[in-house]
């Protein structure tokens, strides 16, 4: 299956942290995300952009090179609120575009960056959840949690599904290709569409017989799943305390760096 | 041995009026491994979705263990769990994000305990040879495996009948014949299984009763010998005699030459037979 390899889903499967407790991984995820948040100062979302790409890259062993695509979306959004906050920022400018009065303020230029480690850093905690956790635990989650079993029912039978149909729209593809389609633009266009057209029945189709296969073994409306995710209960006291000492260190951190900013405000 | 499937009168029409199944009379006993044959568009997958009530005929009946089948509820799921069809696609069976919680989602609609459906889930894997890949995705497994998965995943069940619709179709060689023999040790354990089949060469090595179906009607029924000697059905439905029953039939028009005395051997254990016998 090598349309699948390099997939995130490949990766969330295959990586030293899989197996670890999926409730530490979410803990560590959300409650840093959230306290993340909090700082004024773009010291301690850099150290923890550092922190988790260590564990990601150097503890769960996802390859660097994925890790970096993963990342560079963020990255890309991030930067450009770097651009327009620094230019917005109200106060004296410190630079000057020399165009329409445009210019970079050093609150502007402070609050951009604080943003940008902000992001990362927030994008990289979650990272560790999403880049080291296989879809079926997250939805045992959805069921701890009592999302309604609507939603969870949909997502386990989408999540399925998708990668069905990744595997017949790139099947078609191919055979669109081996039969000379998309030369052209207008054939590009006249093929994309067909292709569409074509998965949707298929999807139509798919839904008709895999509602026949299910009710072949005894489905009734509702999912009766098995669920093998992991217990809040079985947490170690170890990882309790690690977890706790980490989250009290991001706080202290939070707090000691107070409002640091790259650029001191009072440079004229 | 007590009949334990049986189809009456069955006729099914589709939404537009077409005839699909056109008063079929079909009998099963305990135990028994039968083929259905027939060529593409027979109706045998329709015929199959009959036997535990995903369809319902438009006349006839349904009878499994000698009670009529009813479309309420309860003996749908009574009918589901004693009846388990295996589907010719696996995609379309499998859609959980691992096997084991795929193979686990029969025994968990029977309403069992879970310690339970754990045992008849791991058990089922390790039969059809999937032990260590219980946390796969099914979209990172091969045809084949995806095919045991789906095998599996009505092994929990624990079925009296097994329902397979072209279980060896789109395998590699050694795939297929590693499918049969283990629809073969089944059906020794005890389980009743039907499958519909083009294969030709390899229904003779296991099946014991052959029924051929063609255009909503089962033709011809009996054991291998008595259907494939009938050529004039054979050939009206697209298949044709297994290939070392070729060779003999050559053999005897050409060179004069017959061996055995019950028509063609079907399979290279028979043909070895006669031959020594004829030696």
């Amino acid at each position: 299956m090598s349309i699948f390899e390099d997939t995130l889903d490949h990766y969330t499967s295959h990586n030293a942290l899989t197996n670890t407790n999926i409730y530490l991984k979410l803990l560590f995820s959300v409650i840093t995300l959230c306290i993340n948040l909090f700082s004024n100062s773009p010291i301690m979302p850099f150290t923890l952009l550092i922190i988790f790409t260590i564990i990601i890259v150097g503890i769960a062993k996802i390859p660097a090179r994925f890790y970096l695509a993963f990342m560079a979306v963020p990255f890309g959004f991030a930067l450009i609120s770097i651009i327009f906050l620094a230019f917005l920022g109200e106060g004296t400018h410190i630079w000057n575009l020399g165009l329409f009065g445009w210019g970079i303020s050093a609150e502007g230029l402070n609050r951009g960056v604080l943003v940008f480690f902000k992001v990362m850093g927030g994008v990289s905690a979650l990272g560790l959840l999403v880049l080291t956790t296989p879809a079926n635990r997250i939805f045992a989650v959805f069921h701890d949690l009592h999302v309604p079993s609507v939603i969870t029912d949909l997502s386990i039978l989408m999540y399925r599904y998708i990668f069905l149909f990744l595997d017949v729209t790139a099947t078609m593809y191919n055979s669109q290709k081996t039969r000379l389609g998309y030369r052209n633009y207008s054939s590009w266009m006249n093929c994309l569409a067909t292709l569409a057209g074509i998965v949707f029945i298929r999807t139509w189709e798919q839904g008709e017989i895999s509602y026949k296969a299910l009710a072949s073994r005894g489905y009734n409306g509702k999912l009766n799943m098995i669920r093998e995710g992991d217990k809040i209960s079985e947490l170690k006291i170890t990882q309790w305390i690690l977890f706790i000492a980490f989250e009290l260190f991001l706080i202290a951190g939070i707090i000691l760096t107070g409002s640091i900013n790259v650029v001191p405000y009072l440079i004229h | 041995m007590s009949t334990i499937l049986e189809a009456k009168d069955l006729i099914y029409k589709y939404p537009d009026g077409t005839e699909a199944i056109k008063g079929i009379n079909f009998k099963v006993e305990e135990g028994q491994m039968i083929s259905i044959l027939g060529p593409n568009g027979a109706g045998k997958s329709t015929f199959f979705l009959h036997f535990n009530g995903i369809i319902e005929p438009t006349s006839g009946t349904i009878e499994i263990d000698g009670k009529t089948l009813k479309y309420d509820k309860k003996s749908l799921l009574d009918a589901r769990s004693k009846v388990g069809i295996v589907f010719q696609n696996p995609d379309d069976q499998l859609f959980a994000p691992t096997v084991f919680e795929d193979v686990a989602f029969g025994p968990m609609n029977m309403g069992l305990s879970e310690d339970e459906v754990r045992e008849r889930t791991t058990e089922a894997i390790k039969v059809v040879g999937m032990a260590g890949f219980e946390k796969k995705a099914p979209h990172h497994l091969s045809g084949g495996q995806k095919k045991r998965v789906a095998i599996a995943g009505i092994l929990a069940m624990r079925p009296r009948i097994m329902v397979l619709d072209e279980p060896t179709s789109g395998l590699d060689p050694n795939g297929a014949s590693d499918i049969m023999q283990l629809l073969y040790d089944l059906n020794e354990d005890g389980m009743t299984i039907i499958i519909s089949t083009h294969d030709v060469d390899l229904v003779p090595l296991y099946s014991d009763n052959i029924h051929i179906l063609r255009l909503g009607k089962i033709i011809k029924n009996g054991n291998c010998r008595e259907v494939f000697s009938d050529k004039e059905v054979v050939e009206k439905s697209n298949l044709r005699l297994p290939w070392i029953a070729q060779l003999f039939e050559q053999l005897e028009e050409i060179d004069k030459l017959t061996v055995g005395d019950k028509g063609y051997p079907l399979t290279v254990q028979q043909a070895v037979n006669d031959l020594m016998d004829k030696i």
